[in-house]
């Protein structure tokens, strides 16, 4: 659940049962719940570096990346956020000079496939997702796949997630590390420990 | 000095001998390697007329080869309180709403090429099987989560799993 979601979590958490999730990461959260046997943790998304380092440490840090000027202080990344989150818009960014300056930073790439059904529908084709697609497959970056949802009903079942990203051009093995090994790698690096 | 006749026919002999080895040697490095054994047994085969017959079939088949169908379980989910406790959801709307938004994600063709229907689709439950051709697996699964609202409501199609037959996906619905 991303983008301040203000939904009550009781719902979240039935529906993330039924749909096989263990683990969730909700932004606006203060500390980790333990809610129908789904754990869900904190999370922060900013574009602003200052504000991520105020945040707690047992919260899922992500930098927000929405146009390619946001990877200009790329360096300064290192040792603050957990992994870079592409919007809507960044799906769209046209060199693979900034899907090197990605690449640069060594940590694992998030995108959202509720931003990807809405960045098909207003331009069809993604330049940025190709670039970000073929370096995935040669293997230089991490991919993390979520629903991308803000409410309960936007939530997406795991094997959606895995499908999608097979039609998008990535390779079946790095598909479903980018639901399950990926993840639980950065949630283990956050102390929480993968269920 | 000139050789007797015995020493010339054992020379010839042996150079007989050496030369049967090297052929039988080289048939069978040949048959081994570059498995021509198949092909003569396919020959041998060949030559009866009803091994013929299969032979033929048999290649005809693998021309035209049968594109297998399968046959995916679903769940709609709906939850929230827009929803009137009266509300059933019909047949057509729902394998309408799963074709819709197939077409809007893969295309007309790839519809008509992927051959879905809803075979069955329990109201009560809100769970059905949906039959398709399985080159097309990931993009009916792709589809099935781009599917929004169903009805004018808001709704989560769930895959629950993919069998071989009908038979098999009806004992699984009901499990």
């Amino acid at each position: 659940m991303r983008y301040g979601s203000t939904e009550k979590l009781d719902k979240v958490a039935l529906i993330a049962k039924k749909l096989g999730y263990r683990i969730m990461c909700v932004e606006g959260l203060s500390k980790s719940l333990l809610l129908s046997d789904v754990l869900f943790i904190p999370r922060k998304t900013s574009s602003d570096i200052n504000e991520l380092l105020k945040i707690k440490r047992n919260t899922l840090k992500v930098y927000l990346i929405n146009s390619p000027s946001d990877l200009k202080s790329y360096p300064r990344l290192r040792g603050v956020a957990a992994l870079v989150c592409l919007s809507c818009k960044a799906l769209n960014v046209r060199t693979p000079k900034h899907v090197e300056r990605l690449v640069a930073l060594g940590l694992p790439i998030e995108v959202a496939i509720r931003d990807i059904y809405k960045a098909l529908k207003e331009r069809g084709y993604l330049r940025g997702l190709d670039h970000l697609i073929s370096t995935v497959e040669s293997g230089k970056v991490e991919l993390i796949a979520c629903s991308g949802a803000s409410k309960h009903l936007e939530l997406l079942h795991p094997k959606v997630i895995i499908s999608t990203l097979i039609e998008l051009g990535v390779d079946e093995v790095n598909a479903l590390k980018a639901v399950t090994s990926a993840p639980a790698k950065v949630i283990r690096g956050l102390e929480y420990g993968a269920r | 000095m000139v050789p007797d006749s015995t020493s010339i026919t054992a020379l010839v002999f042996l150079s007989l001998v050496l030369a049967l080895v090297a052929i039988l040697v080289s048939i069978f490095l040949i048959v081994r390697y570059m498995s021509i054994a198949k092909h003569l047994k396919l020959i041998s085969e060949a030559l009866s007329g009803k091994a013929l017959k299969r032979f033929v079939k048999a290649i005809e088949e693998r021309k035209s080869k049968k594109i297998r169908k399968r046959y995916l379980i679903f769940e709609i989910l709906i939850y929230g309180n827009e929803v009137n406790p009266q509300y059933s959801m019909e047949r057509a709307k729902v394998e309408g709403a799963i074709k819709e938004s197939f077409r809007e994600l893969f295309g007309s063709l790839a519809l008509s090429r992927s051959g879905i229907s809803l075979v069955y689709f329990n109201v009560k439950d809100m769970k059905g099987v949906l039959r398709f051709k399985a080159p097309y697996r990931t993009k009916i699964i792709t589809a099935l989560g781009y599917v929004k609202e169903i009805n004018g409501v808001r709704v989560i199609v769930v895959p629950l799993g993919i069998s071989g037959t009908l038979k098999k996906a009806l004992s699984k619905l009901r499990k």
